[in-house]
């Protein structure tokens, strides 16, 4: 064994530049996959250990009217033991300074709160239960978020009136329970004490409010169980559509998981492709590499070594090379992960942190050492063909190990699919998004063999031309069809994975970025009576601002689809992503909308738009419009007959199309709208925008409403969205990055491939060289043949990455898709430049060489 | 007796795998220690063949090659390396040497391949032997055309082989070195009093072997010139 290590290193050592070139290949898509491994496993941890402070207990169980006490008590026989209980009530109400009046979320707590998490206050000083009980449950005061001090134009110290209660400010808190981190929050948070709030006369009067009652159970509570239960119960004792609901803190903060989800899915997806470069390359670097060995192998097997031991001095060079990759990936990553939480800092959580898993380094170690013997395998496997008596032949010397397709050539293509695939299901936590994105990769590959086979021999057979350079070109192209296949099948695969992750990436950051059509809006309304949309508009016309996007806007609870219930609605462990969202959103309580037209950020992706205002007479049902992302959810399509509860009358619609929102425009829009003509006498609010109102105007324009329309509520939002459309600059950005260090991987691949290529033509080169062929015309030939290949097969490649990206879109990123051409032309463009570019170093090395030198041998 | 060829039969599919390319037809040949046998014949009359079917690298498609009494045909892949590695050095036109090891490690390869012990010592001895011990620490691309095949069979004689295959040994060399190399070649044979097998173009060479034959048609003839 000592010798074949020993001779293992000196070959190694000997081909320093392919070693080197292996490991970078290698480490580069190692040191992507453990530091977006390590990423994702610091995601899904954080996710797990905030949940709990997100809701500030184990379980919730929320109603909008008061719990009695018996019922209290009744509920929470179901839940077993119970460690501590806490209350809290929780509503959205103006509130006044001598200076200003704005919309609070007004938060009363009692003593324990919160039960997980924490409070914390100015100079980061967390809030302990003493100084809960002493200051802020003692007596008339308010703790508020500084931002609300900047709105009010007040301070510290001061008093706000709050309904008949005027409680004193006596902290300021920076962060609290159910702070959602890009969530734009309606209203400043104020808290005071539950006894306090119900002083302030505002529970009896308004609407939307929401008492909630927190637990915290022992460690191994069974949460599903008890929710489970309690579901039954509550649907038993307050009725099938009551108000009261209950929650896990595994239920809590589904807008932030629903965001790390798509974050985790990216980061998934990337890191895999990055993998899957390497892997590609790293093959094609050793088969050009095992080329180079065939005689060498050949001596040995002359000299009397056995075929097992020289296919083991291969293996113990790969595995080395595999492992150094993996060890340095390791190291580097280190380095990278800070790196890449810096980049992303601004829209995690705060208190997020980024650490290197072991289980992800153990992972790319494997990967390392035995991913790169798996991709490698198929050329390894051809060490059998080598025989010792090329070496009695003069011209053989490299043919031997590219040869055909044998069954265990065949054969050893096998692991790398499983592998590939069990990696793809595992990153994507799909069984079927993993499938698919395998079966479209096999079936890019057939595509890929099919036309350029077809393509190669079109090329030779029916071009020919008189003019030497296209012939010699075009009969290279034909004659080593079978070596260029897969050159071409490797550079099509290089595109297709370059390409795809910018399709995606390009899809998720349309999504987010606002729409360049959209104005704005400074103000939102919420509220508005129907008697006081008149009054209201013609007000705000006189102050020179006409109201915009005036929305009816009706509660209503969905009861049946096609007429049957939905059995279970449950969520259950078991349950994919898909599943649990489908089922969330048959859960929830809708805030339908109806109007004829629609605005500016929608369109309608399937179906016809409604055919006018609704006639009763007709016999035909109301027309409804879905989103088409909730229409996903929800399981349902064109055609499907939706009822809706609306305050316990029954309203029965058709789906007539599917429409794409985009949320970005910050525009009053809803998941479904009826058309006119149906929902106009049900009871409902308006809700309204406001733009261009200047900062000066502001304040006194915010004022002179409220005085007229006291009930409406009016929330500032362009300090909101000014932030979001902040955040999502930064995460497009860091989406560029990402995509970015998939195109760099991708490139050193193709240039590894154009590489070996060129490598590959030098005999051919310097004997066209020694015939007396102009050098003009060897480098023109050359170009032209690596021109068309890269061009031919990056064309075809990206053109399949377009479809696979529309079905990733699909399946991962609920139709996040746009397919961007510039960018695909780039990716062809720039293969094609690539190729062409490694293949003109290469004959110019060629060129430049004694040709004797080539033709000795030793 | 140590070589014996019976009735060797070897034949490649053609191009179009309508025909069948007859390479070797009913050859025969026997071969006593301590014997020095040429063959020669014309390109492509399936030289290099015969070697490739006597050095256990290649199998005949019919017919027999016994080996010191032991048929190479009855062996396994395994087997015969390991044969191949104590019985049989081979020296070849191109000399065929490892690129990036010296010209001592090259010699001392077969030796390790074969487990034997202080490999160094006897490769070094053999290079002094072949005049290359101030040479042993260059690695081929830093010597001469010469000295490499010096170096090769050096590498094949190292194991003291019971036969010596060598094809066109001095077919990459002028006429001199060709000459000064055949010399040290055929003085190594005799010292170690081993059997040689050589397939040559080069009739001064094979005038050197004891016994000549034409490989011709398919099968071998004695010839006297």
């Amino acid at each position: 064994m000592r010798l074949w290590i020993k001779l293992a290193f000196k070959e190694l050592r000997n081909n320093s530049r392919f070693s080197l070139f292996f490991i970078l290949n290698l480490t580069l898509g190692l040191v992507g996959f453990i530091a977006l491994d390590s990423f994702k496993i610091s995601i899904h941890n954080h996710i797990q250990l905030s949940s709990k402070a997100f809701l500030a207990a184990d379980l919730e169980v929320s109603s909008n009217q008061p719990l009695t006490l018996q019922q209290q008590t009744s509920l929470e026989a179901s839940m077993g033991e119970v460690l501590q209980k806490t209350r809290q009530v929780s509503f959205l109400s103006m509130v006044a300074s001598p200076q200003a009046t704005r919309l609070v979320q007004i938060i009363g707590i009692e003593q324990g709160y919160p039960l997980y998490g924490k409070i914390l206050l100015k100079d980061q000083i967390p809030a302990t239960q003493d100084s809960l009980r002493n200051d802020l449950l003692n007596g008339p005061k308010v703790w508020v978020q500084p931002e609300l001090l900047a709105a009010l134009n007040t301070k510290q110290g001061e008093q706000l009136r709050v309904g008949e209660l005027s409680p004193q400010i006596t902290q300021q808190i920076l962060e609290s329970p159910g702070g959602s981190f890009w969530a734009a929050q309606i209203g400043y948070k104020l808290f005071m004490g539950l006894e306090q709030v119900e002083k302030t006369g505002l529970t009896k009067v308004g609407s939307r409010r929401k008492y909630i009652y927190l637990y915290k159970l022992p460690v191994n509570a069974p949460l599903k169980q008890i929710r489970k239960r309690l579901q039954t119960q509550i649907a038993d004792q307050f009725g099938p559509n009551s108000s009261v609901a209950v929650k896990t803190h595994h239920d809590a903060n589904q807008q932030t998981k629903r965001f790390l989800g798509y974050l985790n899915d990216y980061l998934g997806l990337v890191s895999l492709v990055a993998l899957f470069l390497a892997g590609i390359g790293t093959a094609y670097l050793f088969r050009s590499y095992l080329v180079k060995k065939t005689k060498e192998i050949a001596i040995l097997l002359s000299l009397g070594a056995t075929k097992r031991e020289t296919f083991q001095l291969v293996l113990l060079q790969i595995a080395f090379l595999g492992t150094a990759s993996a060890l340095l990936a390791s190291a580097l990553a280190i380095l990278f992960l800070p790196l890449l939480s810096q980049v992303m800092q601004n829209f995690l959580p705060k208190d997020f942190q980024s650490v290197l898993s072991w289980q992800s380094i153990l992972l790319a170690l494997g990967m390392g050492t035995l991913g790169s013997v798996v991709f490698c395998l198929p050329v390894l496997v051809r060490i059998r063909n080598v025989k010792a008596q090329i070496l009695f032949q003069e011209n053989q010397m490299e043919t031997n190990i590219t040869g055909g397709f044998s069954k265990a050539a065949l054969l050893s293509y096998c692991p790398i699919l499983l592998i590939a695939w069990m990696l793809a299901v595992w990153q994507s936590h799909s069984w079927l998004v993993g499938s698919i994105f395998i079966l479209s990769l096999l079936a890019s590959f057939l595509i890929l063999g099919v036309i350029g086979w077809s393509m190669l021999s079109i090329v030779g057979r029916y071009f020919s031309s008189s003019y030497l350079i296209l012939r010699l070109s075009f009969r290279n192209l034909y004659r080593n069809r079978v070596s260029l296949l897969s050159s071409f099948l490797a550079i099509g695969i290089g595109a297709l994975l370059i390409n795809l992750i910018p399709q995606v990436q390009e899809g998720l950051q349309q999504e987010i970025t606002q729409p360049e059509s959209s104005s704005l809006p400074t103000f939102f309304f919420f509220d508005i009576q129907p008697e006081q949309v008149d009054p209201l508009q013609q007000f705000l016309e006189e102050q020179n601002h006409p109201l915009n996007n005036i929305s009816p806007m009706i509660r209503a609870r969905l009861s049946l689809i096609n007429g049957g219930t939905y059995q279970d609605s449950h969520v259950h462990l078991g349950d994919t992503r898909e599943q649990e969202e489908t089922k969330r959103a048959r859960n929830r309580a809708y805030n339908l909308s109806y109007r004829l037209e629609l605005s500016a950020d929608e369109s309608i992706v399937e179906g016809r738009a409604f055919s006018g205002t609704f006639n009763m007479e007709s016999d035909a049902l109301p027309e409804i419009s879905v989103e088409i992302r909730f229409a996903e959810r929800l399981g349902v399509q064109l055609g499907d007959q939706l009822t809706f509860d609306v305050q316990g009358i029954p309203i029965e619609g058709k789906v007539v199309n599917l429409r794409k929102v985009q949320w970005t425009g910050f525009q009053p829009n809803f998941f479904i709208l009826f058309q006119p003509g149906v929902l106009e006498q049900a009871p409902g609010t308006f809700l309204a925008t406001l733009s261009q109102v200047t900062a000066q105007e502001k304040v006194s324009l915010q004022n002179k409403i409220i005085q007229k329309f006291a009930n409406i509520s009016i929330v500032d939002v362009s300090r909101v969205i000014q932030k979001v459309l902040d955040i999502t600059h930064q995460i497009s950005w860091a989406l560029q990055v990402m995509a970015l260090l998939a195109v760099f991987a991708g490139l050193i691949v193709v240039y590894s491939l154009s590489r070996f290529n060129a490598q590959s033509r030098q005999q051919e080169i310097n004997l066209l060289k020694i015939l007396g062929a102009d050098f003009p015309d060897i480098r023109s030939m050359i170009l032209l043949e690596f021109g068309m290949i890269g061009l031919l097969a990056s064309a075809v490649g990206a053109l399949l990455s377009l479809v696979i990206s529309r079905l990733l879109s699909f399946f991962l990123f609920e139709s996040l898709w746009n397919v961007t051409w510039s960018l695909t032309f780039a990716t062809i463009f720039g293969i094609s430049i690539l190729s062409m570019a490694t293949a003109y170093l290469g004959v110019r090395k060629t060129l430049r060489q004694n040709p004797n030198s080539l033709l000795q041998a030793v | 007796m140590i070589l014996k060829l019976n009735k060797i039969h070897k034949q490649y599919p053609s191009a179009d795998n309508t025909e069948a390319v007859k390479v070797l037809e009913n050859l025969n040949l026997e071969i006593h220690q301590k014997e020095t046998v040429a063959i020669i014949g014309q390109s492509g009359c399936g030289k290099s063949t015969l070697l490739s079917l006597i050095a256990g690298l290649d199998s005949p498609t019919t017919g027999e090659v016994i080996l010191d009494g032991q048929s190479l045909q009855t062996m396994n892949e395994e087997t015969l390396a390991k044969y191949r590695s104590k019985q049989i050095g081979i020296v070849f036109q191109r000399f065929h040497l490892m690129p990036h090891l010296t010209a001592l490690e090259n010699v001392s390869l077969p030796l390790e391949l074969s487990r034997q012990r202080n490999s160094q010592q006897q490769a070094a001895q053999t290079l002094e032997t072949m005049g290359l011990g101030h040479r042993k620490n260059h690695f081929p691309h830093q010597l001469s055309g010469g000295e490499c095949q010096r170096v090769a069979i050096a590498r094949a004689l190292v194991i003291k082989p019971a036969l010596l295959l060598a094809d066109e040994p001095t077919g990459n060399l002028d006429e001199k070195t060709g000459e000064k190399l055949s010399d040290i070649l055929f003085d190594m044979v005799e010292s170690i009093s081993m059997t040689l097998l050589l397939v040559t173009h080069n009739h001064s060479l094979a005038h050197r072997c004891q016994r000549k034959l034409q490989l011709r048609d398919g099968s071998l003839h004695e010839t006297m010139d």
